[in-house]
């Protein structure tokens, strides 16, 4: 059933190995990726629902931009380390979202300008405990005191899910990420033959590309969020992820 | 308090004489900013873009000059998107006026009123040509192509395609 994950031992330094396990990843599958992220998750929804009419917002690792409209009254701009899912963002904006490229621990924003914040499924792409605090620290640094910022973490203990990870495991992950690339059509009135050595070259076009992911276990985002100097107001497990609501005091 | 605004609309960025033709404000310097009348599948700098972001680079953090980045060799392109009075009334209570002031003057346009309109009311049909002067300056004025520099480090950031680009070489970050 699929591929299997493989142990991540990070001897590239940090910043080397989320190049080569995330950001140039990412860059190589964006457009498959980001076919696959159109649902919003009901938490995230809800935390975007609840902010005040026309307060303004960042979704720092923004993806493909997909809660970038979920609340039109609400004016947000989203930022992501991958050139290539800002590209589908961009496809997908209609002209509507506010983009740029960035990285999550160099946000080019004023600090304290903004009322809320998201981060959905980036910061376990952080290959250090240390980045993964700083990062959190950064992203509240932006908003205002009393302003709130929901992040979403993969979690250890999915036991349920495809990949079947669980307490105990190894936490620091390379997720195997399978791309179809697309081979050209054959013409039609091909004969067999051609037929099926074009299905062959199919499977060779296969191909498998591995992402880093430092899966949470329970309590650890908490914990990341106090040592960043944040708040928890309130936390949970959803869909395979823990998440937390971190307010800036 | 509302601050005196006058009638004459003063927000207006080379208004795009395809679309209105008897309003066209020309831009003071040519030199630096060329209007694209090229058609594009997808934009996305709008000009409100330019009032939330800065140098990215830490030790600008504290410096004044970081914000707002300098735009130089910029396409602007206009083009009529849809107007929500009650968004730009809101956003401009928002908006660092210095800094619209000053990404207006980089692209051209010297004719915004040094202090910022206050009270606007949609209903009011006076504010609603100011409103719909601001959404033109605000929203419908896009970046295509550009320079953002950095007045304090002097970093200089591209956008390519309309979307601006705050990825730093590795010795910045």
């Amino acid at each position: 059933m699929g591929v299997p994950s493989l142990p991540s031992e990070a001897v590239a330094p940090p910043k080397d190995h989320e190049q080569q396990w995330v950001h140039d990843v990412y860059n190589e599958i964006a457009p498959h990726f980001s076919l696959t992220r159109y649902k919003p998750w009901p938490i995230v929804e809800k935390f975007l629902g609840e902010q005040i009419d026309h307060s303004i917002g960042l979704d720092v690792g923004c993806g493909n931009g997909k809660y970038l409209g979920v609340n039109k009254k609400l004016y947000m701009i989203g930022s992501d380390r991958s050139l290539g899912l800002i590209d589908c963002a961009q496809s997908n904006s209609g002209n509507l979202f506010s983009l740029c490229v960035a990285d999550g621990l160099h946000l080019p924003h004023e600090n304290g300008r903004f009322d809320f914040a998201i981060s959905i499924a980036v910061i376990h792409h952080f290959s250090t405990e240390e980045r993964r605090i700083d990062a959190i620290r950064h992203i509240l640094s932006k908003i205002r005191v009393g302003g709130r910022l929901l992040v979403y973490c993969w979690a250890l203990e999915q036991e349920k899910s495809r990949r079947g990870y669980k307490e105990g495991d190894a936490q620091d992950v390379l997720v195997p990420w399978v791309l179809q690339k697309k081979t050209k059509k054959s013409l039609k009135g091909a004969d067999e033959a051609d037929e099926k050595s074009e299905k062959e070259e199919k499977k060779v076009e296969q191909e498998t590309k591995y992402r880093y992911y430092h899966l949470y276990r329970e309590g650890e985002l908490i914990d990341n969020a106090v040592k960043a100097g944040g708040v928890v107001v309130e936390h949970g497990y959803e869909k395979d992820n823990w998440w937390a609501i971190i307010e800036r005091v | 308090m509302r601050t005196a605004v006058p009638a004459v609309p003063q927000y207006i960025i080379w208004r795009d004489e395809r679309k209105i033709s008897n309003r066209n404000t020309p831009p003071t310097t040519q030199t630096q900013t060329q209007i694209a009348h090229k058609k594009y599948n997808t934009r996305n700098m709008k000009f409100i873009t330019t009032n939330f972001v800065k140098c990215a680079v830490k030790t600008c953090d504290s410096s004044v000059d970081a914000f707002p980045l300098q735009y130089s060799d910029c396409q602007i392109v206009q083009e009529e998107l849809e107007y929500n009075p009650e968004f730009i009334v809101h956003m401009l209570e928002r908006l660092e006026w210095n800094a619209v002031v000053k990404v207006a003057r980089d692209l051209g346009n010297e004719s915004l009123p040094p202090v910022k309109p206050e009270g606007l009311d949609p209903i009011m049909e006076d504010d609603q040509v100011i409103l719909r002067d601001l959404h033109t300056l605000l929203v419908e004025t896009q970046i295509v192509e550009g320079k953002m520099v950095c007045r304090n480090c002097e970093h200089i950031y591209f956008i390519k395609n309309s979307i601006p680009n705050f990825l730093l070489p590795p010795h910045l970050c």
